[in-house]
């Protein structure tokens, strides 16, 4: 109970006299945005569950360079991630991806209880733009994916990336145009396919 | 508000709902009426900012369904018995380091001091236990076993030597380290060489042997110029005189059948350091 108020810090400095507990409290509160983040970058759920063991591990060595006055921990696990990710995807980059580990998070529409179509459109929505995050090149991936999708301040996302805020700002604006610009087929698409419906229908 | 201002600022507007804008900051919210007013006039901005609300929504979408992914419960259970594994290993290194290396310093820094001290007290004994001549005359009155003929017979040999040590010592130009006591240069040899004459006086023989006349010291080898200070024993040696030229020194070829004496500087150390020649 009490190691649920202790802040990241308290923790960190528990879990380096050998606390297993703060350890495992730290690890409960940031394993699932890293994880994540790692997901949305580069859609693979082996490459993402290793780097979340990658970073956990470095934060327990000890060389582990975490400095709390240069920024919060959160900053500091997604810097490393980051980092790792992009070594990751460098290096498997000539690698064809095989099919059991191709990323499926949509959920299935069948399940939930709203109107099947509206699901079904809704689930297409997220695929779709999940694609379209994941086909972007990396330097905006990881803007949008920070910003947008784990929901970093400008300053945070700064921290992370090791660059100015005014950086952090253009690079969103060009990675959210992007998006738009890789979106905008899909949507063309989707209209006319549903004008031939229409005039199947009127026949 | 321009085209211009608009396409700049629809991203951020979009990104942040309405309600912020309008509660938080009443700056953004002038803006966001402005970008809106300027929306309802033009057409191209207008599907500008539909097709950054509906991308915003799609992203706002996809981070609600990912929202509760997270790493395998079996990356949990391995991370923590690594935790378990580094805090098991880790301790043992940590506890001892700086006293285990101090402990291996003093023992060390323990053991030359004691190796000096063993060093200084060994050639300090071996200084003190060489007798001088006068120590050796004085035993000699002691004993009583020889008459004061022979203990005048020993003082004579004595002062000849000191003559002998004289001429060995400026030859070979012995170092003086003990500056404060010139005699003190010359002691050691002579110690060694009085040795021999009071033995050899001991054993009865002539007195006429001290009349010698001797070269100057050869280093022997690759060996320096032999320090008479560092101590030693003078050996007397009988050589073929061709050992003579080894050394340079003129021979007579008629007599190379014949043996000469020769005093051999035996180092601290054992090994021959220089070599002279008696007649």
């Amino acid at each position: 109970m009490t190691a649920l108020k202790l802040s990241d810090n308290e923790l960190i400095s528990s879990m380096l006299v050998g606390n297993e507990e703060a350890f495992a409290m730290l690890y409960r509160r940031r394993q699932g945005a890293i994880y994540r983040f790692a997901l949305q970058m580069s859609g693979s759920h082996a490459l993402s569950e290793d780097v979340t063991q990658e970073v956990f591990m470095m934060l327990m060595r000890d060389d582990c360079s975490f400095d709390a006055e240069r920024g919060s921990l959160n900053s500091f696990l997604f810097g490393v991630a980051r980092n790792l990710v992009r070594q990751r995807l460098g290096r498997e980059q000539f690698y064809a991806p095989m099919d059991e580990d191709a990323t499926e998070i949509t959920a299935d529409p069948t399940l939930s209880g709203a109107d099947p179509l509206q699901e079904l459109a809704r689930s297409e929505t997220i695929e779709s733009v999940r694609r379209a995050v994941l086909s972007l090149p990396a330097r905006y991936r990881e803007i949008v994916v920070l910003c947008e999708l784990q929901e970093l301040s400008y300053a945070d996302a700064a921290v992370v990336l090791d660059c100015a805020i005014g950086t952090v700002r253009s690079r969103l604006h060009r990675g959210r145009a992007m998006l738009i610009e890789k979106l905008r087929p899909k949507e063309k698409e989707l209209a006319v396919a549903g004008s031939v419906d229409q005039t199947r229908c009127f026949a | 508000m321009s085209c211009e201002e608009f396409q700049t600022l629809a991203g951020e507007l979009a990104r942040t709902g309405q309600a912020s804008l309008t509660e938080s900051v009443p700056a953004q919210a002038d803006e966001r009426d402005s970008a809106l007013a300027h929306v309802a006039e033009c057409s191209s901005c207008g599907s500008e900012w539909e097709a950054q609300r509906s991308l915003s929504g799609g992203l706002r979408k996809l981070a609600e369904e990912m929202k509760e992914i997270s790493a395998p419960v079996q990356l949990e259970v391995k991370l923590l018995e690594a935790f378990r594994e580094h805090n098991r290993v880790t301790p043992t290194v940590r506890a001892f380091p700086v006293p285990q290396r101090q402990t291996h310093y003093w023992w060390a820094a323990a053991a030359a001091a004691l190796l000096i001290v063993v060093g200084i007290v060994a050639v300090r004994g071996r200084l003190i236990g060489n007798p001088k001549p006068q120590d050796i005359a004085k035993q000699t009155e002691a004993t009583g076993e020889r008459s004061k003929t022979q203990a005048s017979m020993i003082e004579e040999p004595v002062k000849a030597i000191d003559k002998f040590a004289t001429e060995v010592a400026s030859p070979v130009h012995v170092p003086s380290r003990k500056t404060r006591n010139a005699g003190a240069t010359i002691r050691r040899p002579l110690s060694a060489a009085a040795e021999a004459v009071a033995v050899a006086a001991n054993e009865g023989q002539s007195y006429e042997a001290t009349k010698e006349v001797a070269t100057d010291f050869f280093p022997i080898g690759y060996a320096t110029a032999p320090n008479l200070q560092d101590g030693g024993q003078l050996v007397r040696v009988e050589l073929p005189r061709s050992a003579v030229a080894r050394f340079g020194l003129p021979i007579n070829m008629d007599r190379t059948s014949e043996r000469v004496k020769a005093d051999v500087l035996i180092g601290v150390d054992g090994l021959a350091q220089a070599i002279r020649f008696v007649h």
